[in-house]
Formats: structure tokens, sequence, C-alpha cells
């Protein structure tokens, strides 16, 4: 009796540091984005104002008019959705695959592929640009939806998540499915992926958000109005000379909403996959 | 075809077929531009590529006495140094206390992952409104507290370290996020074992969570390495390199030399070649480290 | 225009051969005919589609889109402009450009010309060609649009930068709201009487940040940072005693806490906290939403004498174009600047919304025109004055003396490692290079 009172003492005593520790993180994080959640619902003239203030003095929701008004969110939304659903459902298979590749064989030339592999992470997009838009040029994907996802696919640093989230399962486990009679592709598919599902959300969520928050590639690779993503669009509250402060942030909280439920619903199966795979464990 | 399906199905040449797609791609897209990328790096060339001179490894040493690009170096060095180590231990930290399913913790990794899902657009507007020196929110806040004013953003030697700030807060949800993703991994089994033998929560940590992590700290680590190398976005929307150069990081650098002035491809192009030689390099010293433990 | 080079034609090799693989592996085969052809390939019969592409993000840029659109309504050839803004013109650009592809038409600085004046076409036969009147086109303005006879860009749009004042802060200074400083002496002793530090309120705006808005001022002091001596470009930094006397005015105003260290001065104007600040047009759009009460007037002259310094921004045809697309793209920018039944034209909308004044003589004669106060303001600098922005107008180097020199030369002294002459003397050293890559 008396031991188990000792230590339920010491977990509050290390339990209560933690927890402020915690808190001033999270505090570190929402100030400034509930600052900038207000600030949507500020007129222009009072996000810029000195002295400055946190909680509006008066509420408007002109700035999301005005973001209604003058993009067309739902086509946007649309190639977005395209791009980054598209993009994320080939690079689940295609760096799944990989990373499982780079965990449980061994094969000629391992290393010298995952360096190449690696290889491709370390140069700066802006150099390759020029070089990587004449190649999908030339393959007649300009303007598509294709030159928008396939180049995007594979990317270096996926492939080396889910190598990491593989490396975590034991080998007998296919060694075991092997003399089952599975076949490679079945022991991947039917066994290995549910082992790394919470990687695989990860990397779903990494993958639509990157795509749903990258400017620089839709906008070269595409030329028209109708092809262009939210997050494009929301670029042009930023102007050269000025910056649209309440536009800019209002349509930042447009673009976040989606990835923010995504996020939410992913995280319901970050859990599940963690149950079904202590259930095997 | 059964007998093809058996001659691939081999462990050692399914290998290859799992690895086909990506490498497909990776040739294609990552590759093979960057190959012409580098390939251009000999060249006196302008952004259009229309017409290119044979200059030898002028570009080259042109960089080697460039002071900005010399500068950048040491910018993208001290950003790397403070990013990097904070971000992968701060991250690992972080993980450890919220890895349990519970309310408390959920309720945390969601509002640590919120940065993450901002556009890096918004984050560096965002950042550059609140701390700026005249009507930033928190440099209001804290000269009201009695603090003084700050002048954040524009003080040669403090803004690197707000720039390294605003970076480590932008992305160490995801780094935390992908550590108790891996954590949540480690088999139950051995955590009772190690219970049943009375080691405490620290202990546990350090020879079962520590270990059994081990490639995903190799992975945040790496990629993190690669990413502060090439730091630009949070850069190029919060300072644009200022103030007096000491924020203007190397991609920062060759961008601006790509397109702003004098587009010279070719030259921005040999200073990603030596960039790429400088991350290379250290990557392959990681990845033979990591090879080793693993 | 140039002959391909060698090494173009590698890389395009070096393309094919993996289209080649890549066809096979993706099994994709069909759709290898790029699109560029297709959209060439347009039925005349059903009227033109032409691309149009600029950089107008933010406000003005929704204007255009409304102007635009009223084209493609009103047009009775059959015509559509496809415009597409771009948050990031100069990699839009370049990349098209490299693969051989681009608009019909965009809209830039008449500095491209210098940057990618080889996938321009030259459009000097629009004055024959349309009813555009090249006599009603202000002759200085044209020059930026030229290269020798050939004719880049046709002007949309002249940026000059003005001097804009917060008349509450000079009235709470006990200066006259209604008396700006006309020298810079004045400036600096209505700066130090309006600082308030007691209400975080500087009496000067000046960015080292914000090199257009330098050049605009240092250049009234010093003059033009590089000129023709002979045929020959030459750069006019070291001992320029006007350059320096704007950099040590800066410093003082600096030291003295008169003017932020700041990169971003144009919030804290819209808030209120600057006396004084140059910019241009745009600045207004900020004011008038903050509801400062500003008043706008000429940048001070000073020992360099009249200057006038503006920009120009133009409509240009790219290589890209067909001969087809090319002459809706003429009509299109002739319906720009023709008057409708009620003198009214889409030019003169522009430049009264937006601040920017005329550059036809017609449009200056409108009662739209002169009844703004903000362009009565604008428009009434000495018109004999030179027009050259801080380089001399056909010097192609101009970029390069913008996002380089100034800036190293400001950050230097803003940030105290160099003196001023020093400062001067380095941006000589970096100046020199640059000319002599253009003299070659």
């Amino acid at each position: 009796m008396k031991k188990k009172k000792t230590i339920k003492i010491k977990n509050v005593a290390i339990s209560i540091p933690i927890f402020v520790v915690l808190v001033i993180l999270a505090l570190l994080v929402l100030v400034p984005v509930i600052w900038m959640t207000l600030s949507a619902f500020k007129p222009e003239k009072e996000i810029i104002s000195w002295p400055p203030t946190f909680i509006p003095q008066s509420l408007t929701l002109e700035n999301f008019v005005d973001v209604q008004d003058r993009i067309n969110i739902l086509r946007y939304m649309l190639n977005s959705v395209i791009y980054a659903g598209g993009t994320t459902l080939l690079a689940v298979v295609v760096n799944s695959m990989a990373g499982y590749a780079y965990a449980f064989y061994d094969f000629k030339g391992k290393t010298g592929m995952f360096l190449m592999t690696l290889a491709t992470m370390m140069v700066p997009f802006q150099v390759i640009m020029v070089p990587l838009f004449l190649v999908v040029f030339k393959m007649g994907m300009y303007d598509t939806y294709w030159g928008l996802i396939i180049p995007r696919v594979a990317v270096a640093g996926s492939i080396f998540m889910m190598r990491a989230a593989f490396s975590g399962i034991p080998k007998e486990l296919a060694e075991a499915a092997r003399i089952d009679g599975l076949s490679e592709m079945g022991i991947f598919w039917r066994i290995m992926m549910p082992q790394v599902k919470p990687a695989v959300i990860t990397l779903v969520i990494l993958s639509i958000n990157g795509s749903w928050n990258d400017l620089l590639w839709p906008m070269i690779v595409t030329s028209r109005t109708e092809m262009r993503t939210l997050a494009n669009g929301l670029a042009l509250f930023i102007g050269q000379n000025t910056i649209e402060y309440g536009a800019a942030f209002a349509g930042a909280l447009i673009s976040l909403l989606p990835m923010f439920i995504l996020y939410m619903v992913g995280q319901k199966y970050f859990v599940e996959g963690m149950a079904s795979a202590g259930l095997k464990g | 075809m059964k007998k093809m399906m058996k001659y691939w199905n081999k462990p050692s040449r399914s290998a290859y077929l799992f690895l086909a797609p990506s490498v497909i791609l990776l040739i294609l897209f990552s590759v093979v531009p960057l190959i012409i990328a580098f390939g251009l790096s000999v060249f006196d060339v302008s952004i259009t590529m229309d017409s290119a001179n044979f200059i030898g490894l002028d570009n080259f040493i042109e960089a080697f006495h460039d002071s900005r690009f010399l500068n950048s170096l040491k910018v993208t060095a001290i950003f790397t140094g403070l990013e990097v180590p904070l971000q992968v231990l701060g991250a690992l930290a972080v993980a450890a206390l919220i890895t349990k399913n519970n309310i408390k913790n959920k309720f945390f990794r969601a509002v640590y992952f919120l940065p993450v899902i901002c556009s890096a657009t918004a984050i560096g507007i965002m950042w550059k409104m609140i701390l700026h020196s005249n009507i930033g929110f928190i440099t209001a806040a804290l000269q009201s507290m009695g603090l003084g004013k700050i002048n954040f953003l524009n003080t040669p030697g403090l803004t690197i370290f707000v720039v390294s700030f605003i970076s480590i807060w932008r992305s160490f949800g995801i780094s935390a996020i992908i550590y108790v993703t891996a954590i949540q991994q480690v088999s139950a089994s051995l955590y009772e074992a190690a219970e049943m033998d009375g080691a405490g929560k620290i202990r546990q940590f350090w020879h079962i969570t520590a270990p059994s992590i081990r490639p995903t700290f190799w992975y945040i680590l790496m990629t993190r390495f690669a990413g502060a190398l090439q730091i630009f976005d949070i850069i190029y929307i919060t300072t644009n390199g200022g103030p007096n150069y000491t924020t203007e990081s190397t991609v920062t650098y060759i961008y601006s030399r790509a397109f702003s002035s004098r587009s010279s491809m070719g030259y921005a192009s040999a200073m990603s070649v030596i960039l790429f030689v400088i991350i290379m390099v250290i990557t392959v010293l990681m990845y033979r480290k990591m090879n080793q433990e693993e | 225009m140039k002959k391909m080079n060698k090494w173009k034609r590698l890389v395009a090799l070096g393309v094919s051969t993996m289209m080649v693989v890549s066809t096979a592996a993706c099994g994709s085969g069909s759709g290898d005919s790029s699109k560029s052809d297709s959209t060439e390939k347009k039925d005349s019969k059903k009227g033109t589609t032409i691309s149009f592409w600029n950089s107008f993000t933010g406000s003005d840029g929704d204007m255009l889109v409304e102007l635009v659109d009223r084209y493609n309504k009103e047009n009775e050839d059959g015509i559509t402009v496809e415009m597409d803004i771009s948050s990031d013109f100069d990699s839009q650009l370049s990349t098209a450009f490299a693969a051989g592809t681009g608009p019909t038409m965009m809209l830039s600085s008449s500095a491209y010309r210098f940057t990618y004046g080889d996938y321009m076409q030259d459009i000097s036969d629009i004055f024959e060609k349309t009813d555009l009147n090249k006599e009603d086109f202000i002759q200085s303005y044209l020059d930026y649009c030229s290269e020798g006879d050939s004719l880049y860009f046709v002007p949309f749009q002249v940026v000059g930068y003005y001097m804009y004042w917060n008349k509450d802060l000079f009235e709470a200074a006990g200066l006259d709201p209604e008396t700006p400083p006309t020298t810079w002496e004045e400036w600096q002793k209505d700066a130090e009487k309006i600082t308030d530090e007691s209400k975080n309120v500087y009496g000067s705006g000046i960015s080292y940040d914000y090199p257009y808005q330098i050049a605009h001022m240092m250049q009234r002091q010093g003059g033009l940072a590089v000129t023709d001596g002979n045929g020959k470009w030459k750069a006019n930094f070291k001992g320029n005693s006007g350059y320096a006397d704007f950099l040590n005015m800066y410093k003082t105003m600096v030291d003295n806490g008169d003017n932020p260290l700041e990169a971003d001065t144009d919030s804290m104007m819209s808030a209120g906290q600057i006396g004084i600040t140059v910019g241009g047009p745009w600045v207004t759009a900020g004011l008038d939403t903050a509801d400062v009460n500003y008043g706008i007037g000429l940048i001070p002259q000073g020992e360099a004498g009249d200057m006038n310094s503006v920009e120009v921004l133009g409509f240009s045809i790219t290589t890209a174009a067909s001969d087809e697309e090319k002459e809706a793209a003429y009509k299109f920018i002739e319906w720009w600047n023709s008057e409708d039944k009620e003198g009214s034209s889409p030019a003169l909308e522009w430049s009264v919304a937006n601040g920017f004044p005329a550059y036809t003589y017609s449009v200056q004669e409108k009662p739209a025109y002169k009844e703004s106060e903000k362009l009565s303001v604008m428009s009434s600098a000495n018109p004999d004055a030179p027009t050259d922005f801080i380089v001399d107008s056909s010097f192609p180097g101009i970029n390069d003396v913008l996002n380089d020199v100034i800036p190293e030369m400001i950050n230097s002294v803003a940030f105290g490692n160099a003196s001023v002459d020093d400062a001067l003397d380095k941006a000589q050293t970096a100046a020199d290079k640059i000319v002599d890559e253009y003299n070659k």
C-alpha cells in the first residue's frame, strides 16, 4: 500500500512540469495563429494600426466576402483536390513500395540506388525548375493535370520515411508469410502495409499538405486561370507592392480548414492503426 | 505467364519490381533535370537558356571569390546549426511526452500540427506582421511589459535566430508526430518485460524506445539537414536575406542570381553544385553511420 | 532570333531520348504532340483566343480582370483574351520561354526588354495596322519601349514615385499641414519635429530594404548612377557628393531616431506612424483604407536639377504568338486606348482609378483626368525634366544596379559597417563590373 502511494506522488510531481511545458509550447503555437484568425475578421484599418490590437474592436466579414468575390474558390479548390488527391494516391503506392524494398530486400546496387534517391533531395527546386519544365513540356504534359501530378509523385523524403517505418517490422514476419505461400506482392500489400498504417497516414497527410500549399509548380506548369489551384488564387492578395492582409489571412483560413479536418480524421486512424498493429504484435 | 510470375517472385528480383516505378519517376523528373542543371554550371547562360557559351570552371572560380556567396554559406551553416539540433531533439522530447493516446495528448498534437498545414506564405506574412518593430503585436506587448523595443527583423545578429525560430515553429509539429507514430509502433511486450525488470520510464525510453525508433531518428535528422541547408521560403517571405545580408541563405542567393538580376543560370547552377557537394558529403557520412548502427 | 546553340540542341536531344523511355514506361504513348501546336491551330472563323500574362496581383489586378472581361464581352471580332495573373511572373516566363512557348501578349516593365528581348516581337507596325496615333504618345515614354528602330512595348502605365506626408502628424508637431518639405534640409528638420518617441512616431520613413524608393530619392541629389560617356557606359558612385549627402542624411536620421531602422515602412505609414515618406501611387490605396489624413507632393528636387524619374510598363507580344494572334493582340491594345461615346477609355479609367500619370496627350486633356487631385499633383512635374530612372533609360543593367549595387550600399551604411565614402567606393567597384559587362 505504502509503496504504491509514493509512486503516485512521484508521477504527479513529474507530470505537472511536463504539462506546463506542453502548455507553453501550445501557447507559442496558438497565440500567433489565433492572432491571424482574429485578424481575418478585422477591417484592414485595424490590422495595420498602432497600438496593435489582439481582440478585434469591430468584427467584419468583409475580408471573406472579398476573397469570395475575387477568386473562383470552388474551381480553384477542385483543382487543388485533383492535384493533391492524384499526387497522394500515386505517392502512397509508389513510395511505400520503394521504402519496403529498401527496408526488406538485399539486392545489387541497393546503396547506389538509395544514394541516388537521396541525392534528388539535395538540389533546390529553383535550380532544377527550368530543366524539369523542359522535360514535362516535351512529354506533352504542359497545362494538363498529368503534368501537375506525375512529376511530384516519387519523393525521396517519403521513400526514406517509409523505409524507416518498414525497418521497424521484424523480418521473420515476411519469412513466415513466404512459408504460407504468399507472393511477394501479397506479403507487401496484405501483411506489411497494415503494419505501417500510422506511417501511411503520415505520408498521406504530408503529401496532400505539400501539394495543397504548393505555389510554384502549379504556377509554372499550367498557364490558364481554370487550371489554377487554391494556393495560387490566394497568392493574388499578396501584391507586388502592397499586401492586403485581411484578405490574405481570410484566404489562409479558408485554405487551412480542409487540411485541419483532414488531420482530425487522420488522427482517428492513427489510433486504429495502432490498435490493429498491437493485436498482431 | 505463371513462369514469369514465379521468376519475378524471387525476393531479390521482386525488389527491382518494387523499386521500378519510383526509380523511373525519379530519373525522369529529378535526375535528368538535375544533370541538365549541373551541366549548365560550366556555361555562361541566362535563365531562358537562349545563348550559352562554354566557360569551363569560371563560374566556380567566381563563386569562391564572391563574398555574398561565401557569406551565404556561413548564414546557411549558422541556420542549420541552430535549426537541426533543436528540431530533431526538441521534437523527440515533445513526442515522448505526448505518445499516449489520450484526449489531452491528442489536443496537443493537433495544436502542434497547426503550423504544418499553414502555407509558408501565410506564416511568413503573419510573423512579419506580429514581429514588426513598430506596429507588431508581440513587439508592442513586450514593450508594454517593460522589456524595451526589440527590433526582431532588422537587427543583424538577432534576425537569424528569429528566422530559425520561425522555421522550427513551422515544422517541429510534423517531426514530433512522425516520432509519435514510430514510438507507438514499438511492441508493447518489450515495455512489459522492462517493467517486470523494474526499469523506470526514463530508462525504458533510453533502452527500448530510443533503439527501436532509430530509423525514424535518422530519417528526421537527414531530411532536416537537407532541408535546412536549402532553406528558402521562410527567409524569402520574412526578411528576403536582410538585414545587411545576415539571413541571406545560399538558396536565397542562388534564386536571386538565377532570376532577379543578371539572370545567370550558369552561375546559379555552379553555386548549386557546390551546395550539392556539401550536402551530399554530409549525407553520405550520416548514411554510413546509419548503416553501421542498423 | 539567335541561332540555336550546341548546348541547347544537346539538351533537346537528351530530353527527347528520355521521352522514348518514358512513354514506354508510363504507357501513355498518345498525346505527345505539344500543346502549343493545338492552340495555334484555332479555327479563325470561330475567333481567336489569345493568352495574356502579367503579374498584377493585388487590387489593381482585380480591376484589370474586369476590364479584360468587358473586352471579351464587347469586342465584335470574336477575340477572347485569356488572362493569367502570376504570383511568380519571372519563373513562369523563363520556364515557358526556355521551352519555346509563352503567352501571346504580356504586360511587364519595359526593362524586361533587356532580359527577355530575344522573345519579344518588334511591334512598330502597330501604328500602321491600328488607329493608334504615334503622335499622341509622349515620346520619352516610347523611348523606354524601343531599341533602335524597333518597338517592343506599347506603354500601359507610367510609374513615378511621390512624396506622401501625414497631415495630422504635421499638425501635432506644430507644422503647417499644407506645407510639406520642398528641400532635403526641410525634410530633415520636419522629421525631427514630428518624431515622438512616446508614441512610436517617426518623422521620416525611408526603408533600407526598398531600393526603388532609395533610387528615386538618391538620383534627385546625385543624378544618374550610370550614364553614357562618349559611347561607353560609366558609373557615377565614387565621389558623388549628392549620393553622399543622401546617405549621410539617412544615416543621421536613423542615428537620431527620426527614421526607423525598418524594412517595412509602408505599413507604418498606413498605421499613421510616419510623417513623410516616398512611394509609388499604390501607397494611396493603403492610406485611403486606413483613413490617414495625408497629402501628396513631388519628391523634393536636389542639386542634380529637376528630375521626373519614371518606370514605364507596357504591353508586348512574344515570339510564341502567331501572326493571327498578334493581330488580335493589336486589336486589344487598340481598344485599351480608344474612346467610347462618352470620351472615356480603359486607359483613362485605369489612370484615374490607380493614380498613374497618362502616357498620351489625349488622356491628359480629359476632364476626368484633370479633375483628379492625385493626378494633378503627379502631372505637375516639369514636363521637360529627364524621365530616366536611376540609370540612363537605355542602359541594360538597370536591374543589377537596383537589386545589387544600391541595396549593398544602403545596407552597409545603415548597419554601420562602412563609412559613406567607403560604401560609395564599393558601389563604384560593383557598378564598374556591371558596366564593363555591357561595354563589351
